[in-house]
């Protein structure tokens, strides 16, 4: 009778099914796995196969996979008969020299406070075990990107899983949230802020959703229906880029102020005197930062602008009246 | 049972996974120095050590397998905690990069690229084209970030940051106060819409974040920077620090739209709920910031107090509808 460990902390579980998977050219079984590896072998002992040890199976199989490492399950018809394997020139397939480490640190310090921290903790203790001596003022002053926008982390997270989802999104310009059913298929940051390129299933069309304007929860609600393109995050930026640079206003400013000194600092900004050409991605999402300049700069065109500007100010002295 | 952020059964996994090509690489180390180099704390490095050489051994991590993966020379170890690797059968190299890492990568390696001091680097795109291969065809450069790479005045920052050399600028806070800055900058952030120097502020003697769009006059200066004990890394990106003397305005939204709000709340607080509406107090250093938040926000939130607030916020907006009459 095996000595019976009951109490196997979960990074011990998983390190134990990494050293049995590695040497094994052959793979092994889940039923082999169960009988023989520390941390599986416990709990079957006990209570035999069961579906909470098929469940914490197939989680660890999907932590492994998430982490990068190379864990792969063999095709066979009848899934019982799969075997699991960890191929070690898989693991060491790629290698990194000290230069591109350094790059790969600054790379990840970019990161160190958004929603992808763990990814950039996770990558940081990897770039670390090569024990270079990296170029230090390269890492510090990395410029830092911030993703403070609650739905940036399931949204990535979606993204790399490939599933579809639906979100509460309030559409600019509209006061209620509708729920969307999208396949995600890009972020982009763009002007600072974050934007999600999506296929929404109810308008079948590609469709722009602002990260900040998805109010509640993502839920994922199956396999994504419309795979993204591998790069589709480079032709997403580079259209939103496209967008910006066609749709302009003419914009007076009173000079001297908040308004004026952040339109003229605006990528894209052509000045004349008061008279400020402005570049913007979408008219309600425009109009509301407009808002926020009051007096200080006046829409003379588009027509359309002006209105919604207008609407909003009315509509902030009756609710404050 | 749960654990503190970077203490993770995953943390754990991956500390297990470093240490092993670490431990190589130096041949003859230390539990102290490879807590000092992981940044982690002893007792995780203890833990580690003894999980790579116990579950390496023979039969351990699986019954049946005869063949030892791992083992530390325990004299040494029982010494005084230094630690040698006897034997080490496989993972001696770091593990790969996953798909979300490369995904990672990927994206800032492209903002880096936006910056001269990272883009003249030969390494940059080789780099990033070995990343691209690797990932094959899975999705890996589904993150993007567009960045303006003509911004003067990020650009000139960015220059000084490079050459440790002070700035001098015109700055207009949120207060709307207007006047001369000499600041040591450190480092640029990108967040909520907008761009961010975080600098050593001369003038008030202490760290400070400054709004891109609020500088004027822009002038680098050939004065070194102070070299400083701050550990630049570890600068906080938060914008809103409460005081004791803030201004607490009281807001109104659809409870399905308060995360329109959730940059400028207070961790921990309680917002009242009624209906589908919630109402929720923010403290404001300025009544100009509430005011600005409210403004852009039209329609989905108000501001119900203090009255004084919610009379500016109908008299700035009256204002400019009276200065879009006047130019109709």
């Amino acid at each position: 009778m095996p000595h019976i460990d009951n109490d196997v902390p979960a990074e011990e579980r998983l390190w134990c099914l990494i050293l049995a998977l590695v040497p094994t050219e052959r793979g092994m079984s889940k039923q082999e796995i169960f009988e023989n590896v520390r941390g599986y072998r416990e709990e079957f002992l006990n209570n035999g196969p069961s579906d909470a040890l098929n469940k914490k199976f197939d989680r660890d199989k999907d932590e492994l996979k998430s982490m990068g490492i190379p864990l792969t399950t063999s095709d066979t018809e009848n899934p019982a008969d799969a075997v699991y394997s960890i191929s070690g020139s898989d693991y060491e397939a790629m290698s990194f020299s000290p230069a591109e480490i350094t790059l790969l640190t600054a790379a990840s310090a970019v990161w160190r406070e958004s929603a992808h921290s763990n990814d950039a903790r996770e990558a940081k203790m990897r770039l670390l075990a090569a024990d270079v001596s990296e170029d230090t003022t390269l890492v510090a002053n990395a410029p830092r990107l911030d993703t403070h926008d609650v739905a940036y982390a399931p949204l990535a997270d979606a993204l790399t899983s490939g599933n579809d989802i639906s979100f509460p999104y309030l559409k600019p310009g509209q006061l209620k949230s509708e729920l969307r059913r999208v396949s995600p298929l890009a972020l982009a940051s763009f002007d600072g802020r974050w934007h999600l390129l999506a296929f929404d299933h109810d308008r079948d069309a590609e469709r722009t959703f602002l990260l900040r304007r998805i109010v509640g929860k993502i839920v994922k609600t199956g396999a994504r229906k419309v795979n993204p393109d591998p790069r589709a995050g480079n032709t997403f930026a580079k259209h939103l880029t496209e967008l910006w640079d066609s749709l302009t206003a003419t914009i007076t400013v009173v000079p001297g102020t908040k308004g004026a000194g952040v339109l003229a600092n605006r990528t894209g900004t052509e000045v004349d005197g008061n008279t400020y050409t402005v570049h913007y991605l979408d008219e309600a999402v425009f109009a509301d930062e407009l808002c926020e300049y009051g007096a200080e700069a006046i829409v003379v065109e588009p027509e359309s602008l002006r209105n919604a500007v207008i609407e909003r100010l009315e509509r902030l002295v009756a609710d404050h009246g | 049972m749960a654990r503190p952020p970077g203490d993770s059964a995953r943390d754990r996994l991956n500390l297990f996974l470093a240490i092993v090509p670490f431990v190589l690489a130096r041949g003859v180390t230390n539990v102290t120095e490879i807590a000092a180099h992981f940044n982690v704390s002893v007792d995780r490095v203890t833990d580690a050590i003894i999980a790579i050489a116990c579950d390496g051994g023979a039969g351990e991590a699986r019954l049946n397998f005869d063949t030892e993966l791992f083992n530390i020379d325990w004299d040494a170890w029982e010494e005084d905690q230094t630690v040698i690797l006897t034997v080490a059968e496989a993972l001696r190299v770091p593990a790969p990069f996953g798909g979300r890492q490369k995904a990672m990568f990927l994206a800032g390696l492209q903002l880096l690229s936006a910056h001269p001091q990272y883009r003249r680097l030969p390494e940059l795109e080789p780099l990033i084209e070995k990343l691209r291969a690797s990932a094959g065809t899975a999705p890996t450069e589904v993150v993007a970030v567009a960045m303006d790479t003509s911004h003067p005045v990020a650009n000139a920052i960015q220059d000084a940051i490079e050459n440790g050399v002070r700035l001098r600028y015109t700055y207009t806070n949120n207060k709307g106060e207007h006047g001369p800055r000499v600041v040591e900058p450190y480092r640029q952030t990108v967040q909520n819409g907008g761009r961010y120097l975080q600098a050593w502020c001369l003038d008030r003697d202490g760290m400070r974040t400054f709004n891109l769009d609020s500088i004027e006059d822009l002038e680098v200066t050939d004065e070194s920077i102070t070299p400083r004990a701050i550990d630049t890394l570890s600068l906080s990106g938060s914008l809103f620090e409460p005081h004791d003397d803030d201004l607490h305005v009281t807001v109104v939204i659809d409870s399905a739209s308060s995360p329109l709000i959730a940059a400028y709340r207070q961790p921990g607080d309680r917002p009242d709920k009624s209906g589908d509406r919630e109402t929720v107090t923010i403290p404001f250093t300025y009544a100009d910031t509430a005011l600005r938040m409210i403004a852009v926000l039209s329609g989905v939130a108000q501001i119900t107090a203090p009255s004084d607030v919610r009379a500016k916020v109908a008299d700035f907006a009256r204002d400019a509808l009276a200065a879009y009459r006047a130019s109709a």
